[in-house]
């Protein structure tokens, strides 16, 4: 089954977006945006797989082992970065958005229509 | 209503997004088949050339150093942003920490847990130290060890209280090590362009493969990195912290 | 001399990350002033430098001495064409006016507002120079986190912070798709230079898979660029913005949303006939957009939010020329983005002033306040006429450039359209400035209903002074200058339709990249522009203008229904535009989902 991955990748962002779309509370749409992007690592790091491939560190692994690749690790890597600072930044709007309005519900305070 | 309507528009829409989607990527390369070049001529050469036997630490800190760096400042601007968003307001004024809940008595500490808090506290602080000064050697390195060594100082307030990690987050003391380690990188990563080197060359002796001080500069940008990442993990939560339990508004206060 | 190449990302970040140790100085507000605008000064020169050298030969910048082994690009590389580089200069200047408003007056906090703007800079310094993918997605996001943090710069309020939640969600969406489309790309190509890429791409041929994938890129970069249906947080965030924060998003952001989508589309596709039905679908979604952006601005009494609502207008308008994916269209596009920039960064300043003066930028509560700006009032009008499009204004030279190449190859719908919605963004800022500057007419039944009212703004400066501080005409003034002398030097536009035509010369970027070899391109010369179309659209401009000052002479049993019509039409759109970050998700997957189809459906001919 080489499209599971692949299925999973997309399930995995819609299934964020739709929380993102219907979400009542500011820190569940923060966690429903992380969902989203893990679609994202899952695709890169599945892009360079090798099966049974090893790790791709060279010392001590045993010969004619094929390793992995490692450039979309350091890529997966910089993306879990970007995601965790996206969303820290994210939670202090959150946060000071209730002490503002006194509600986490992105949807009982709309800001300015039209 | 509003919800379920919300729910049939959303998944109609959702399957007319994955269905070309799915088509393209079904004619990707098979799971478990990489084809190359990029990872493999990495790998081909990292060793010879750079005398680094990890792979993922060889892309992120020299041959692509450059995004490295970038993703660091990213780092640096949302944790400028996190502070600049959370100063003290006009109308809001610092006070003793307290517990939120104003109803119920404080529970005390509880001693198994402060227990396992003392217990885990030296305990990662050391593996993310081991984590970081690894990093060219073994899985790891300084963005990993550096949030580690934060979680360290997690345990603290975890098992204990605010005022128990206060003493660890004094902010200049923080905010000199993130710059440290933010303009450090980049003045490391400057620094060959003094000899009529390209930005980013890895100028230091590359030393014997295996050796905690070889590989070049790259233990010496982990290092930076983990310092960076750690004082900015610590400053995020205090950041945080100080905002539910440090300060409230003015008005709450005088009534 | 190639070792300028990294300094104007670096400088900047350097600087940023010391600006934090500045702040425990003595006397920290003057000296953060000055480092920043000493460091914004010396990136633009190195800039200039910059696109002086790229005239001769594209500069190729290998980061970390990773040249390419037997072809195959081991490392990043910063691949400086003059369209790159002008682009980077235009984004320092752009920096550096803001910042001089910004000088002294600016309520500015710690050092952080410093610090994020030279961030900023740094970030669209990269993003503009660099010649690889993954490293565009790295300066996209440092780009995004700082101008998110900017964004919600007054938590005083709740719109600030909502509008900073939107756009930092649909923004992050967006940089999903980019990398899911990369990742795909990966796959398929083994490598991340762009350059490399595209050489892949033409062996391989353009299949579904590649196809999908660039469209993802495509869809993650539009979201920058506020086109149809992905532009619902730009008005929401730059509305609410500070004043420099909204110059620099107007002014150069979404704009390098859609030079991102041109870079890959030229370096990555252009070759590829089978691609060729992408040109129709980006210039319809940018002649929606034109329309839609033209039409709400022209409805706002917000005053930013209108100037934000054009932003998405011409936005549309420059996603159009690229899409006759020519190199003189291309021409037309640097020269309107510029033109563009210029003039809505004067009109952001302008509106800076009269919120610091009048403490209100709601135009029916400001209307007949302002007969004191003597300096404002004219140059906001003007404004108006600048991006109407009147010579011999930037804005009128790109516009009449990509007029004539669109006829020339056979749109001849785009001409209307782009009159219709430049005249219309035009007339909303007249509007106002006629109302608020000199009193004229009164309050009309479109703008006065908007539910977005500016009277509740929060003030930027720390004290209200009775006469406008001279840093902060003098930005205005300069803008202003700019955008004229944009249209006014033709030696400016030869030079431009050179760079794009090395942009649009996909072997030549390769060649470049790939082998250090340049390649000769002639450019396209510089056509004979009519000036009388944008006479035209600067008069269309003003009749539509004056028209909603004192409404239009029905009689009165017509009167009702023609409210009534437009009305009606007003309350779809604003229900459409609800401000809830949710529906902007489902517009966005709607977006995508029609994009992705189209892409399916056209793959297969």
């Amino acid at each position: 089954m080489s499209e599971l991955p692949f299925l999973v990748t997309i399930w995995l962002f819609l299934i964020g977006l739709y929380g993102i779309a219907t979400s009542r509370n500011t820190i569940h749409l923060v966690s429903c945006l992380f969902v989203a992007q893990s679609s994202t690592y899952l695709l890169l790091l599945s892009v360079g797989y090798r099966a049974h491939g090893s790790a791709p560190i060279l010392s001590g692994i045993p010969p004619g082992a094929q390793p992995v690749d490692p450039v979309v690790q350091s890529l997966a890597l910089t993306d879990i970065v970007v995601g965790a600072t996206v969303s820290a930044l994210i939670l202090i709007f959150a946060l000071q958005s209730h002490k503002r309005s006194g509600t986490q519900d992105p949807r009982r305070t709309p800001p300015m229509r039209g | 209503m509003r919800q379920s309507a919300t729910r049939i528009i959303f998944w109609s829409i959702a399957g007319l997004f994955a269905f070309p989607l799915f088509l393209a990527l079904r004619d990707l390369p098979d799971f478990g088949a990489y084809a190359g070049p990029y990872g493999d001529l990495v790998l081909a050469t990292c060793t010879g050339e750079r005398h680094t036997p990890q792979g993922v630490a060889a892309v992120t800190f020299d041959y692509r150093g450059f995004d490295t760096l970038g993703e660091e400042f990213i780092l640096f601007a949302a944790l400028a942003g996190a502070l600049l968003l959370t100063r003290p307001q006009e109308d809001e004024r610092q006070h003793p920490p307290r517990d939120h809940a104003l109803d119920r008595p404080v529970p005390q500490g509880n001693e198994p847990i402060v227990a396992a808090g003392r217990l885990m506290f030296p305990f990662s602080l050391m593996l993310s130290i081991y984590i970081i000064v690894h990093g060219h050697l073994t899985p790891g390195g300084g963005f990993q060890g550096g949030v580690l060594l934060a979680t360290a100082f997690y345990y603290v307030y975890l098992s204990g209280e605010y005022q128990d990690l206060h003493p660890f987050t004094s902010v200049p003391l923080l905010e000199s090590l993130k710059v440290l380690g933010a303009a450090g990188f980049a003045l490391l990563a400057a620094s060959p362009l003094a000899v009529g080197l390209p930005f980013m060359t890895n100028l230091l002796p590359l030393g014997r493969e295996g050796g905690l001080l070889s590989a070049g500069t790259l233990p010496l940008c982990n290092l930076l990195v983990g310092c960076e990442v750690g004082a900015a993990f610590l400053l995020l939560i205090d950041a945080f912290l100080r905002q539910v339990v440090v300060i409230g508004k003015k008005k709450e206060e005088d009534s | 001399m190639e070792q300028l190449a990294p300094l104007p990302v670096v400088i900047p970040l350097i600087m940023a990350a010391l600006s934090v140790l500045v702040e425990k100085l003595p006397g920290k507000h003057r000296l953060l002033d000055l480092l920043g605008l000493g460091t914004v000064g010396t990136v633009l020169a190195i800039d200039l430098k910059l696109v002086g050298l790229s005239f001769e030969k594209t500069l190729v910048y290998w980061f970390g001495g990773w040249l390419p082994r037997n072809g195959f690009p081991l490392g990043i590389a910063f691949a400086i064409d003059p369209a790159a580089a002008g682009l980077a200069g235009f984004a320092a200047l752009l920096t550096l006016l803001g910042l001089i408003f910004s000088w002294h007056y600016f309520r500015s906090i710690g050092s952080h507002y410093h610090c994020l703007m030279l961030l900023f800079l740094g970030s669209m310094q990269g993003f503009c120079l660099t010649g690889d993918l993954f490293n565009l997605f790295v300066f996209f996001e440092l780009m995004g986190v700082a101008a998110y943090a900017l964004t919600g710069y007054k938590i005083e309020d709740t719109g600030p912070l909502e509008g900073a939640l939107n756009f930092a969600v649909l923004n992050s969406i967006g940089a999903f798709l980019v990398l899911l489309g990369l990742g795909m790309i990966y796959s398929r190509t083994g490598g991340l230079n762009l350059a490399w890429i595209g050489t892949q791409c033409a062996s391989q041929g353009a299949d579904l898979t590649l196809q999908a994938a660039f469209m993802l890129l495509c869809i993650g970069f539009l979201v920058k660029a506020a086109v149809i249906p992905f532009h619902f947080w730009l008005p929401d965030a730059h509305a609410v913005a500070p004043t420099p924060a909204s110059l620099l998003f107007s002014g150069i952001m979404v704009e390098l949303g859609i030079y991102a989508v041109a870079r890959c589309y030229w370096t990555l596709l252009a070759d590829q006939e089978a691609v060729s039905w992408m040109g129709t679908l980006f210039l319809s979604l940018g002649l929606a957009t034109a329309l839609l952006g033209a039409g709400m601005a022209f409805v706002q009494r917000h005053l930013k939010r209108l100037l934000a609502y054009s932003t998405v207008s011409h936005s549309g308008m420059m996603l159009a020329a690229f899409a006759l994916a020519d190199p003189g269209a291309l021409g037309g596009f640097f020269l309107y983005l510029f033109g563009h920039g210029f003039v809505k960064g004067g009109l952001f300043i302008a509106t800076g002033i009269v919120l610091h003066r009048l403490k209100s930028v709601d135009e029916d509560q400001l209307r007949g306040r302002g007969r004191e700006l003597w300096l404002t009032g004219p140059l906001f009008c003007l404004g108006g006429l600048v991006l109407a499009g009147v010579p011999p204004f930037g804005t009128w030279v790109g516009k009449a450039l990509i007029e004539q190449r669109a006829e020339a190859l056979g749109y001849p719908l785009v001409t209307p359209v782009l009159l219709i919605s430049s005249a219309l963004t035009g007339a909303a800022v007249l509007r106002a400035g006629l109302g608020i500057f000199y009193g004229a007419g009164s309050p009309n039944f479109l703008s006065a209903c908007a539910p977005a009212t500016g009277d509740q703004e929060l003030p930027e400066t720390a004290k209200a002074l009775d006469r406008t501080p001279f840093v902060m005409a003098l930005p205005l003034c300069l803008l202003f200058a700019a955008a004229l002398g944009t249209g006014a030097f033709e030696e400016l536009s030869r030079r431009v339709l050179l760079a794009s035509a090395r942009f649009c010369h996909s072997e030549g970027y390769r060649l470049a990249v790939l082998a250090g070899r340049a390649g000769a391109v002639t450019p396209l010369p510089l056509p004979q522009l009519e000036w009388q179309k944008g006479l035209l659209s600067g008069a269309a401009a003003l009749a539509a203008a004056l028209l909603a000052l004192f409404g239009l002479p029905l009689p009165a049993w017509l009167q009702r229904p023609y409210k009534q019509f437009f009305q009606g039409v007003l309350r779809v759109l604003r229900t459409l535009h609800s401000g809830y970050v949710g529906d902007y998700v489902i517009w966005f997957l709607l977006g995508s989902a029609a994009l992705l189809l189209a892409t399916w459906v056209n793959s297969g001919l």
